[in-house]
């Protein structure tokens, strides 16, 4: 509408109708201010561990591979939280779970909107690392996370009986290439060194101190390390405290 | 039913009707033809069209015929479309095998037997004999194959022409295929048979602009489905089918209120008589429908008997069976045989598939519909079918994506023998349309997800993909999962709302499910649980939580009656252990991290 619509209307009129709108919008639901609407950042996705987001200036990156190395645990509870943070957002994202580690009803309690999960179990790392690929091929997710963490050693010895399959540098180059065609994020977890020089961030993970409570086991803290952060120099080191998620049904 | 002539009813003249009757059903005899008089009817008809006037001027009281009326005045007001394939045959074979597209084609009919010759032999290639051409493709007809002529002399005057014997299965399919688009331009459609219909246009005229429109549309749908036809739109199934055969291929729309017109200046042929009747009709110098409807009826039945009155009733316009609805098609269904040949290799056996497929989706996109599911049937040879479920996680509207899946198919399981024959069923469904939030991250596009679930299934089996779900078991470990369909987001979410609407809880310590649970060895010390085995070493406890008791299917055959610890061990692992009651052992379930 243009202001030539109101010819003889007062000049009050215009001049306050910004206050008297500003005035209405506590009353109109749905009803904000553009300079208030905030656009997700696309290019990182939290981790929700806010020092860690912090330091790493948003999240993990999207479109690039991040490698959580995981020695004696921890991982499982920062990828619960990543899916949380990303489904929560109305995001879909994919577990690829060789392992079968994930606990549906712990990650549901995490926050996690299970039916924007898809959750693969491959019988294998090679099955794992294809099904990787062609995931990393859809559109649409936000998020693919590759848990290689705590696997028997049954898991790591099918690769011997796939001639054609190798874990190697170059399969790395390729699923992290497919990554950033779709924009996901493209989290590795293993508790050893896998992706060496493929990923853009390395974090090392690892659960301490759990705290005790009248008997019961009350929670834990988790330690992380940024290894490597490409682009970025300056290390960082934090501990964040995780709480129990309790075993009694909801 | 009762045939009542409209200006013997004003007239009142039933004295003479009962006399018209018998007139107009008595045999016609060839002697009468000698001396028959073209221009007697002529006359007659003269008297006739000057109406009630002219009668009653000439005295001569009109027969009261059954089923004749004024010409060129159609039966009804209905406007109608008259929808015909002409050469059906042919255009259904072109359909289901699109590789034969500008090769000299001919549909042969009369008893075959096969004749190896060239590469398209296999396909069915008839030959010699009393087999005569039904119809021929543009291409053949250029060559001078035309229908009548003997499928020995066709090959002899084309040496490189293909001859097929009709497809009753690529007739059916097609068939299906035009009554499909009937329906999705009106509610009331009449199958006129192979290659043809009738569609009542009752309504359209809110939805086109004019009835040529809707007409060429029709035309364009269909040509689209590789069925090219004529159509006609007028008042009536006859003057509609006159209409359509007046043009070779495209749209003749006849006004209301020109029928008359139109008709009287249709050449005979069109009405498609006998060629005995036809012949006399020309030698009496009858060479339009104008001349025809203009002949006397009586003189018309006692000498061409009941074809020519029938031939009559056609010229006046009139419709000889009134429309009648037909019921909209059940399912989507195409078929492809491979007469004297099979399949027997995959990559093949998959060209073949595709052929079936396409005009399937085909007519379910036409239908503005897309395939959740395709159950394709590969009848084998010699005996048995090997039957395939070819479900979608979306509605699929994409022929390279389903052709993806099934080509995942049946590179998993191949089919057991060769294949003789391909028939697929669409079931189908109304596309998904995927309108993402504008502040929400982008969804998975459902044809790209069908694929990628469908290669998923295909790497690790189906049950090892979905979306992870609430099992009704309560034991931590246990497993449920349901198909993988993110419904898209309504509205934008909040940043840190969880999955149960309300705000995520800070950073949570979850357990990591041992599946299947490890069996461990205890120590206790009284009621004190002290150390675990684990992996054949004993693991002092720092610190235990437990027990949790845990009783549930109390009522199935696998109840469930165990009590769970939370255990720090002194190397820092946080494990979850319990003990079942009903094994009398222990196992590790889960380890914290």
């Amino acid at each position: 509408m243009t202001r030539d619509a109101f010819a003889g209307a007062p000049d009050a009129l215009f001049t306050s109708a910004p206050d008297r709108l500003a005035s209405l919008l506590p009353a109109i639901s749905g009803l904000q201010r553009g300079s208030t609407l905030v656009c997700p950042d696309d290019q990182l996705l939290p981790t929700g561990l806010a020092g860690l987001d912090r330091a790493l200036g948003g999240g993990v990156p999207a479109g690039r591979l991040t490698e959580i190395r995981a020695s004696s645990g921890g991982h499982g509870s920062l990828l619960v939280s990543l899916a949380a943070q990303a489904t929560s957002r109305g995001g879909a994202i994919a577990w690829i779970d060789p392992g079968g580690f994930l606990d549906i009803r712990a990650a549901q309690r995490a926050g996690v909107v299970l039916e924007r999960v898809l959750w693969v179990r491959p019988q294998g790392v090679p099955q794992a690392v294809r099904a990787a690929d062609l995931i990393l091929g859809a559109d649409g997710f936000g998020l693919a996370i590759l848990d290689l963490a705590s696997l028997p050693a049954g898991a790591w010895r099918t690769q011997r009986r796939e001639p054609g399959f190798r874990l190697d540098g170059a399969a790395w180059n390729r699923l992290v290439r497919r990554a950033q065609l779709q924009g996901i994020a493209l989290i590795v977890a293993s508790d050893r060194d896998l992706v060496p020089g493929a990923s853009a961030l390395t974090l090392r993970v690892q659960l301490a101190a759990p705290t005790w409570r009248d008997g019961e086991l009350e929670g834990a803290s988790l330690e992380v390390s940024v290894l490597r952060r490409r682009g970025a120099s300056g290390g960082f080191s934090g501990r964040f405290p995780l709480s129990l998620v309790s075993l009694a049904p909801a | 039913m009762t045939f009542r002539h409209p200006r013997a009813v004003a007239r009142g003249n039933t004295a003479k009707t009962a006399e018209g009757i018998a007139d107009a059903l008595a045999p016609a005899g060839d002697g009468d033809l000698a001396d028959f008089d073209p221009a007697e009817p002529r006359l007659a008809d003269s008297s006739r069209a000057s109406g009630v006037a002219a009668g009653g001027q000439s005295g001569e009281p009109i027969p009261f015929l059954p089923g004749i009326s004024e010409p060129g005045r159609p039966a009804s007001s209905a406007r109608l479309a008259y929808v015909e394939v002409p050469d059906f045959p042919l255009a259904a074979i072109l359909r289901a095998h699109p590789e034969l597209q500008g090769r000299p084609l001919a549909i042969v009919s009369g008893s075959t037997h096969a004749v190896s010759r060239g590469p398209v032999a296999q396909r069915g290639d008839r030959a010699e004999g009393p087999a005569q051409v039904i119809c021929a493709s543009v291409e053949a007809r250029a060559g001078g194959i035309v229908a009548g002529l003997g499928a020995a002399r066709a090959r002899q005057r084309m040496p490189e022409i293909v001859l097929q014997s009709p497809s009753p299965d690529a007739e059916r399919s097609a068939q299906a295929a035009m009554l499909e688009v009937g329906f999705a331009f009106s509610p009331k459609v009449e199958d006129a048979g192979p290659g043809a219909l009738y569609l009542d246009l009752g309504g359209t005229s809110g939805l086109y602009p004019s009835e040529a429109v809707v007409a060429t549309a029709l035309d364009t749908t269909l040509e689209r489905l590789h069925l090219p036809c004529r159509v006609g739109v007028a008042a009536g199934k006859t003057i509609a089918r006159l209409a359509a055969r007046e043009v070779g291929l495209g749209v003749k729309v006849v006004p209301f209120g020109t029928e008359r017109s139109f008709l009287a200046s249709l050449p005979l042929a069109l009405l498609e008589a006998p060629s005995q009747i036809t012949e006399r009709l020309q030698g009496w110098g009858i060479r339009t429908l104008g001349e025809l409807s203009a002949l006397s009826p009586g003189a018309v039945a006692r000498r061409l008997g009941a074809e020519g009155m029938r031939l009559l009733r056609l010229a006046a316009g009139e419709d000889d069976p009134p429309f009648v609805s037909a019921f909209p098609p059940p399912l989507y269904e195409e078929a492809v045989s491979f007469d004297d040949w099979t399949v027997s290799t995959l990559e093949p056996l998959l060209v073949a598939l595709g052929q079936v497929i396409e005009p399937l989706l085909e007519r379910v996109r036409s239908a503005g519909l897309a395939l959740l599911a395709v159950t394709v049937t590969l009848k084998l040879d010699p005996r048995g079918s090997d039957v395939r479920q070819l479900e979608f996680a979306a509605p699929l509207a994409q022929l390279e994506a389903i052709m993806d899946l099934a080509r995942h198919e049946l590179y998993l399981r191949p089919p057991p023998a060769a294949v003789a024959s391909i028939r697929a069923v669409g079931i189908p469904a109304v596309p998904r349309a995927v309108q993402g939030h504008l502040f929400a991250p982008p969804e998975p596009t459902p044809e790209r997800l069908a694929v990628t679930l469908a290669r998923l299934h295909a790497l690790v089996g189906e049950d090892r993909v979905g979306a992870p779900a609430i099992p009704a078991d309560k034991r931590p470990a246990a497993i449920a999962s349901l198909p993988f369909r993110p419904h898209p987001v309504s509205s934008r979410p909040a940043p840190g709302t969880g999955s149960r609407g309300g705000p995520l809880p800070g950073p949570i310590l979850v357990a990591r499910a041992l599946r299947p649970p490890r069996v461990i060895g205890v120590r206790t010390t009284g009621d004190r649980l002290t150390a675990v085995l684990l992996d054949g070493q004993l693991h002092p406890a720092r610190a235990v939580a437990g027990p949790f008791k845990l009783r549930d299917g109390w009522w199935t055959s696998e109840p469930v009656d165990r009590e769970d610890y939370d255990v720090e061990l002194f190397d820092g692992r946080l494990i979850r252990i319990y003990h079942d009651f009903k094994l009398a052992t222990w196992f590790q379930d889960g380890v914290y991290g």
